[in-house]
C-alpha cells in the first residue's frame, strides 16, 4: 500500500507533466519533443490529475492540520495541570528547541535526552561527547543547547509551562524576598504539592500573593527547587 | 483512546523517518541506508511489549522487576541494551573471523563452529549501568532502574577451542571483539576486549542458542560472545570478529566507557580515564521483585517476600531481609537453583504487623565475604549500583 506522501508524490509528478503538456505549444523543443509521443486524451488525462492532485494536497492539509490542533489543544489542556511536557517527543516548546530538534534527533530519538537530568556542566560534556560523534553545531548553537537542556532536563526537572515559570519567577522576585533572601527558598527540594502547601503558609504569614498568581509562582518553585 | 494511540505511532513513525532523512543528508545516505531500514517505530520490539522503552533506536529496554519471577528469564522478559542500531544478520552472509596475532587466521560459518564440542552455561547478565538512575548527584546515560538483568541458558562452544584451532601466538594478552552492529556518523564502533585469562576460560563461550532456540536479534542473532559473571557489555551480540592482540584496545568502549574509579571519589567528580580503571566482575547485589513497590496488603495476611541475588563468578552464601529499616536482619530461603555465574532466588515468608508504611530491605553476601552497602559508591558513569534494595508496602 502506497501511504499519503507516496500518494501525494506520485499525483505531484503527475500534474507537473499535465501542467507541462498543456502549455507544451508555448514551451521549448525538448519537452515538446517530449509530448508528441503522447495523443490529446493522455495530456488531458494528466491535466485533471494535476487538478485533482491539487484538491488531495489541500484536502490533506487541512485534516493533517486539524488534527494537529486537536492534539495540541489536548496537550495544552493537560498541561495546565500536570508536570508533563507539551509534544509526543517530551521536548518543551522553547528557544533552543529547534536546536535539539534539527541537531540532536538524529541518530535517536528525543527519548534518550529527556531521561536525563544533568546541570549545564554535565550538558555541556554531553553535547561535547555527540559533537565528537558527529554532530555540527555552530558555537551559538552549542550555548543555546546547553541552556535549554540545562533547563528542562536540569538537575530538578523543569515545569511544563515555560511561560508560566518566568511569570512565576517575577513573582518570586517581587513578593518573596521582602522578609527575608532567596537562601531560605534554594535550599529547598520540594514537589509540587509541598510547594502549594510552603507558599500557602508563607502568604498566611503575610506574603501579598494572589491566587491568579499563585498557579505560576508554584510552577517556578516546583521547576527550579523541585525533587530530582 | 485507540485513535490517540495510533496518532502518536504516526507521529513518533513520522519522526524517525524525519530522523533518517536528516542523517542520511548529514552523513551520506550511502553508508546509512541499510541501518534506516532496520527499526521501524511500532514494529521494532515485537515479543517484548511488557518491557520499559528507554530508548527506541539505539534499543534499550528494562524489564519491570516485579515480571522478573523465574529462574531463567523468558526472552520476551529479557532486558535489552544496545549501543548502535540493531543490525540485521542474513546467516548466508554471516561468518566469524579470528585474527591478529594467530598462526592460522579463520573464517568460521555457524557449521564450522556447531563441529565443536558443545558447551552450556547459564548466566546472569546484568548491564554495568542498571540502577544509574539512583545516583545523585544525577549522571549521564540510559537513566535505567532495577531491571537491566536477566539470565539465560546460553549454548555455543567454548570460546577457548576456536582460539585452539587459530593458535594463538605467544604475547598475546587481550581478545578483541566486534560485532556486527555499524556506527552512524562519527560515533565509536562498540568493540570490547576480554583479557587473556578469561577468554581460555572453558566457561567463555560463543553461543549461538538463548533458552534454547536461536538467539534473537535483539540479543545478538546468530552469535553472541558470552562472558559469564562479568559486566554485559563484554558479552558483544552480533559477533563477526575476534582478534588476539598485546595490548588493550583503542577505542571508546575500552578506553573511555566501562571504566570505574581507581580510588573512591566525591560524587561529582570527573576523573580522567588514566584515573579508572576497566570494569570486570559483577558486584554483589539483591533486589526485591515481590511484592511489587507500593503493594496494599492487609493487616495479618501472608506476603511473600522474593527476589534475586548474583555476585558475578562469586557464590551468593545469604540473603538477610530486614523488616524494621535495617535494624535487624533474618535470612531469607534461597531457592534450589543454584548455578555458578547464575543469580540465587530467595524467599522470606512476612506477614504486617500492624497497619501503617513498611519497608522491605534485602542484602545479599557473598563466598567472599562481599556484602551491599548502605550507599552507593558515586561514579561518573553511574556503574555499578548495588545498594541494599527496599520496597515499600502498605498495610490496611
Ligand atoms: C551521530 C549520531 C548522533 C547524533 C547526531 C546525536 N547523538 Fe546522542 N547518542 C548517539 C548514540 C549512538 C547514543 C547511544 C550511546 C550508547 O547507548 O552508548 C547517544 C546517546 C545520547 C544520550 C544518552 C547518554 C549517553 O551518552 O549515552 C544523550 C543524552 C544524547 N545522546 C544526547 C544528544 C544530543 C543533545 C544531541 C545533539 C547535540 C545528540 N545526542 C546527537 C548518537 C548521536
Ligand atoms: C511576611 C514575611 C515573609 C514573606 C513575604 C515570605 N516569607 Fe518565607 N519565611 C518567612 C519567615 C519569618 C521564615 C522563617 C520561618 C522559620 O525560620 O521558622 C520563612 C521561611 C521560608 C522558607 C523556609 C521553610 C519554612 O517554612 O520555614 C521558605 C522556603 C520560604 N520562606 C519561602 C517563601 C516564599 C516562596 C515566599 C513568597 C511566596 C516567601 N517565603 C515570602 C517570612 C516570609
Amino acid at each position: 500500500m502506497l501511504n499519503n506522501q507516496e500518494v501525494l508524490g506520485v499525483l505531484g509528478v503527475l500534474g507537473v507533466l499535465g501542467v507541462l503538456g498543456v502549455r507544451k505549444r508555448r514551451e521549448n523543443k525538448m519537452i515538446q519533443s517530449f509530448f508528441r509521443r503522447f495523443n490529446r486524451k493522455t495530456v488531458k488525462f494528466l491535466a485533471i490529475s494535476f487538478v485533482l492532485g491539487m484538491v488531495f494536497c489541500f484536502s490533506l492539509k487541512t485534516t493533517a492540520f486539524s488534527q494537529n490542533s486537536i492534539l495540541n489543544s489536548q496537550d495544552s489542556q493537560d498541561s495546565q495541570d500536570s508536570q508533563d511536557s507539551q509534544d509526543t517527543s517530551g521536548l518543551p516548546n522553547s528557544d533552543g528547541v529547534e536546536v535539539v530538534r534539527d541537531k540532536c534527533v538524529v541518530c535517536h530519538e528525543a527519548d534518550l535526552i529527556v531521561q536525563q537530568r544533568l546541570d549545564r556542566a554535565g550538558w555541556k560534556r554531553e553535547i561535547g561527547k555527540m559533537v565528537r560523534w558527529g554532530t555540527k553545531l555552530t558555537d551559538a548553537e552549542t550555548e543555546k543547547l546547553a541552556d535549554y537542556l540545562a533547563l528542562h532536563f536540569g538537575k530538578t526537572k523543569a515545569g511544563a509551562s515555560v511561560g508560566l515559570a518566568a511569570k512565576g519567577e517575577a513573582v518570586f522576585l517581587e513578593k518573596c524576598l521582602t522578609c527575608h533572601e532567596a537562601d531560605l527558598t534554594e535550599q529547598q527540594q520540594l514537589s509540587k504539592a509541598g510547594w502549594e502547601r510552603e507558599v500557602g503558609k508563607m502568604v498566611r504569614w503575610g506574603a501579598q500573593v494572589s491566587e491568579e498568581e499563585k498557579p505560576a509562582l508554584v510552577e517556578f518553585l516546583t521547576g527550579k527547587y523541585g525533587v530530582r | 483512546m485507540s485513535t490517540r494511540k495510533q496518532d502518536s505511532a504516526g507521529v513518533s513513525r513520522r519522526s524517525f523517518l524525519t530522523g533518517a532523512l536528516k542523517l542520511g543528508a548529514t552523513f551520506g545516505i550511502s553508508q546509512f541506508l541499510p541501518e534506516f531500514a532496520l527499526p521501524v517505530l511500532g514494529e521494532t520490539i515485537p515479543g517484548k511489549e511488557k518491557l520499559l522503552v528507554r530508548s527506541v533506536r539505539p534499543t534499550d529496554l528494562e524489564t519491570p522487576v516485579e515480571l522478573l519471577n523465574s529462574f531463567i528469564t523468558p526472552i520476551d522478559l529479557f532486558y535489552v541494551r544496545s549501543h548502535l542500531y540493531t543490525p540485521e544478520v542474513e546467516l548466508e552472509d554471516w561468518s566469524l573471523s579470528v585474527g591478529g596475532m594467530v598462526g592460522t587466521p579463520l573464517s568460521l560459518k555457524l557449521d564450522d563452529l556447531k563441529k565443536l564440542p558443545r558447551k552450556t552455561v547459564t548466566v546472569t547478565l546484568e548491564c554495568a549501568g542498571n540502577g544509574r538512575a539512583f545516583f545523585d548527584p544525577p549522571v549521564a546515560g540510559i537513566q535505567w532502574g532495577k531491571g537491566a538483568v536477566g539470565t539465560a541458558r546460553w549454548t555455543g562452544v567454548s570460546l577457548a577451542d576456536v582460539l585452539k584451532k587459530a593458535g594463538l601466538k605467544s604475547g598475546v594478552k587481550y581478545i578483541t571483539a566486534n560485532g556486527a552492529d555499524r556506527p552512524m556518523g562519527k560515533v565509536p564502533d562498540m568493540v570490547r576486549n576480554v583479557p587473556l585469562e578469561k577468554a581460555l576460560h572453558p566457561d567463555t563461550v560463543l553461543a549461538w542458542e538463548m533458552n534454547g532456540q536461536p538467539i534473537p536479534a535483539l540479543h545478538g542473532f546468530p552469535l553472541r560472545l558470552i562472558v559469564p559473571g562479568w559486566e554485559a557489555a563484554y558479552s558483544v551480540k552480533w559477533l563477526i570478529d575476534l582478534q588476539a592482540a598485546d595490548a588493550e584496545y583503542d577505542g571508546f568502549f575500552v578506553k573511555t566507557a566501562y571504566r570505574f574509579p581507581k580510588k573512591p571519589v566525591a560524587p561529582g567528580t570527573i576523573l580522567d580515564p588514566k584515573d579508572t580503571a576497566p570494569l570486570l566482575g559483577l558486584v554483589v547485589k539483591s533486589i526485591i521483585t515481590t511484592p511489587k513497590h507500593g503493594l496494599k496488603v492487609k493487616v495479618g495476611e501472608k506476603v511473600m517476600v522474593s527476589g534475586f541475588a548474583w555476585a558475578g563468578e562469586s557464590d551468593i552464601v545469604k540473603v538477610d531481609v530486614s523488616t524494621d529499616r535495617g535494624s535487624t536482619w533474618r535470612p531469607a530461603r534461597l531457592g534450589k537453583e543454584h548455578e555458578r555465574y547464575a543469580w540465587r532466588q530467595f524467599f522470606y515468608e512476612w506477614t504486617a504487623p500492624e497497619s501503617g508504611s513498611h519497608t522491605i530491605l534485602s542484602r545479599a553476601t557473598d563466598d567472599k565475604g562481599r556484602t551491599q552497602p548502605v550507599t552507593a559508591q558515586w561514579n561518573q558513569s553511574g556503574y555499578l549500583w548495588n545498594v541494599i534494595d527496599q520496597v515499600r508496602i502498605n498495610a490496611e
